[in-house]
This record gives C-alpha cells, structure tokens and sequence, in this order.
C-alpha cells in the first residue's frame, strides 16, 4: 500500500473533492464534540473550564502584585491568555481526530479507503473545537471587560486588523495541527493529548503571559520563531491600541511587519506540513500502523 | 522547614485521602460512561482554582476556602507549604494540626464511602449488565 487509493488528477476536482471532505469532517466532529450529553451541560462545560482557568491567572496576578489590575501588564496578561485559548483547541481538534479514529472508534482505516482528502478531513474535524473555543474566548474576553476592567471600547478597535489576524492566525494554528496530526499516525495512543501538550509547551515561549524579554536570552529566539508570537501581538494592538505598543518585545515592528511575519511563518508551517503528512503517511502505511490500536 | 517525617506524612495522608475521592468517582464512570470523563475533565480547572493549586487558598477568603477544603488538595497542600517555607505560617489557612486532624477525617469518610459506591455500582452494573458496556 504505497500510492494512495483515491486520487483526483485535475485542480478542480482537487479543491471539491477537499471541501466536501472538510464539509463532512466538520460536521461529524460538531457531532462527536457535542453529543456526548444535553446542552445545558455541554453550555455550562463550555463556559466554566475557560472562566475556571482565566480566574486561576487573575487571582495569581492578585496575589503577586497586591491587586494592580490598572496596571497595563494586565490586559496584556488576560488578552494573551483568552487568545491563547484557540491554540489548544486547534492543534488539538485537528491532531487528535487521528488518534480518536484510530483508536476510540477504529475508522481511520475505513476513513483511508474512503474518497476522501485526508488533510481536509482533519481539518474539517478541527473546525468543532475551534468552534468550542471561540466560545470560550468570548466568554473568557467578556468576564475581563464586565468584571475586571479590561480596557475595551469597540469604536476604539481595529476591526479590519482584528478580523485580519484572528484569521490567518487560526489557519496558521490549523497548519500546525496538521503537523501534529501527521505526527501522530505514527505513536501510540498516550493519555496526553499531543496537541495540549505542544500548546503548553509553546506558552511559554510565546509571549501569551509575558513579554519575551522576561525569558532568558538564549531561549528568546525561540519565542521569535514561533509565529503565535506574532499573532498575539496584533491581537492586542488591535484590541488595545496604543496600551499594547508600550510593551518593548515587538515594538519596532509596524502592523504591516507583524502581519508579513505572520503570513510567512504560516507558509512556512503550511509547507511543513505538506511534508511532514507526505513522510508519515508512507511510513505508517509501510509500517501497517494505519489500523493499529495501542491504548493502554 | 518542619520535619520531614511530618511532610511525608502529610503528603501519604493527603494522597490517601485523594485516592478515596478518585475511588469514589470512579464509580460514576460504570454509571455515565464518556459523560463522566468529559465531566472529570470540566472539573480540572475548577479544582486547580479553588484548591489553591498556584497561590495559597488564604486569598480565596474563609468561606471559600472552608468550602474548597472538601477537596483533600487544598489542605494538604497548604499544610506542606506550611512545614516547606519559613513564610508558610503567615500564607496558611489554618494550621497545621487543624488541617492534619481535617484530612485524617475525609480520608477515612472518602475511603469508606468509596468501598460502598464501588460496591452499589457493581452490583448495579451487574443487575443490568453494563459491565461489558461500551459507549462511544
């Protein structure tokens, strides 16, 4: 099984055949998100774990800097960390599509015999959790401004920035789930999600609490590789304005700047996927581990 | 820093007291399958918050604190800051002996609630057949 079973020859039959393909993923994982109880639950489930989670980082903030909520080190923190939200949800909505049709409902071979476009299938089963997620930053954004007073005023925001970044920013965290998701046709089913793992991983390096200057130096290129960095920081000029330029790490670049960066890591991640699916999809066909099943 | 027969001791008493917890949730799996998973997953975050898991759970206030020391977390770890840190006296929600006396309590109450619900839950399982269950 070297070649794959089903493939278009011409551009157009390319392109419908991954739309339909991400189409119907995106529903199925809409289905697989949402219906494992009522949606009351499933409203309450989307609403307490982000609000749980932005409530540790301000009480900890509280804490370290006796109650300085005005200081402008706040909404950058809280905006960072809402965003931030989406990276797991993504990475992980479109990795761990592999490992739950492997293992959980023991598809993937089925789904490989199918007529389908494999990457837009993935995709389309991220789309769920981005969805998810979007509601959580929603929530997590609008607790900040009703309760804690992070500066938001919507005459004041650059909409079409905003807009801008949001998307590109996502295609570009879809991009490196589809790494991620390449990845894991190849390991074992680990009680870890690979996606969570990767997203915590690269908070830390990304700017998402701290500017990257508070980061020793030898790992700040890092932080300046990852394109979440970037991303981050147009979010924030564009939803604080001049509170977000006061802040040193990327201030030398123009939104342009930041936006070109940011379009070029994602090509660049766009790209590292197309491989990185190419060489793992022949290896775990070569190796038989396409309907392999290791939950332990 | 206290002693570290007392901080072993401790931290064996809080574990203790966590297994039963765990134990006793464990049951909820044999009753609601992947909702119970996806409802201990919702818990997480909430947990983390209210057991004082990244500041000290003094900040929360007192009745939210005396409502969160139901989680065996949120003594045990404030009582092994307590004995860690020379600071960890004036960050402390009760003291010492308190939370020791508190833990010692839940972890007996987890633990024989838990042998009760583990053993309910089977003999219901069985009664209906659910051992064999699988739900996706």
């Amino acid at each position: 099984m070297s070649t794959p079973i089903y493939q278009s020859t011409s551009l157009p039959k390319t392109l419908s055949s991954a739309w339909r393909s991400f189409r119907i993923a995106t529903w199925l994982g809409w289905q697989i998100e949402s219906n494992w109880t009522d949606p009351i639950l499933f409203a309450i489930y989307s609403m307490l774990k982000p609000l749980a989670s932005a409530a540790i980082l301000v009480v900890m903030y509280g804490v370290i800097t006796n109650g300085q909520f005005e200081n402008p080190i706040f909404p950058y923190i809280y905006l960072g960390n809402a965003f931030y939200i989406y990276v797991g949800a993504v990475m992980t909505g479109v990795s761990w599509a592999v490992i739950d049709d492997r293992e959980h409902y023991r598809t993937l071979k089925y789904i490989y015999v199918a007529p389908i476009r494999l990457p837009a299938y993935w995709l389309g089963r991220g789309v769920a959790r981005f969805l998810t997620g979007s509601f959580a930053v929603i929530i997590t954004l609008a607790a900040g401004v009703l309760f804690l007073h992070v500066p938001f005023h919507p005459a004041r925001v650059d909409w079409p920035l905003f807009l801008l970044s949001l998307m590109l920013g996502v295609v570009m965290l879809a991009l490196m789930g589809l790494v991620l998701a390449s990845i894991s046709l190849m390991i074992a089913h680990h009680f870890f999600l690979i996606g969570e793992a990767v997203a915590g991983a690269l908070y830390l390096l990304s700017g998402a609490i701290f500017p990257l200057e508070v980061l020793p130096p030898w790992l700040r290129p890092l932080g300046f590789a990852m394109p979440i960095t970037y991303w981050l920081e147009l979010l924030r000029r564009s939803l604080l304005g001049d509170l977000a330029r006061g802040f040193p790490t990327l201030s030398g670049f123009s939104n342009g700047q930041l936006l070109g960066i940011l379009a070029g890591l994602s090509v660049l991640f766009g790209l590292l996927a197309a491989v990185t699916y190419r060489l793992c999809d022949h290896q775990a066909r070569e190796k038989g581990l396409i309907d392999q099943t290791t939950n332990y | 820093m206290g002693s570290l027969p007392t901080l072993a001791a401790v931290f064996l008493l809080t574990l203790a007291a966590l297994y039963g917890l765990g134990m006793m949730s464990a049951s909820l799996f044999l009753l609601w399958g992947r909702e119970a998973w996806h409802l201990a997953n919702l818990a997480q975050e909430p947990i983390y918050l209210l057991s004082g898991f990244y500041f000290p759970v003094k900040n929360l206030g007192f009745w939210v604190a005396v409502g969160a020391s139901i989680i065996p977390l949120t003594l045990g770890l404030d009582a092994m800051r307590q004995l860690l840190f020379p600071s960890g006296a004036a960050l402390g929600f009760l003291t010492v002996p308190v939370e020791v006396a508190v833990l010692a309590v839940l972890c007996v109450l987890f633990l024989v609630a838990a042998r009760w619900l583990l053993g309910y839950m089977e003999r219901m399982a069985i009664r209906e057949g659910r051992l064999l269950e699988s739900r996706r």
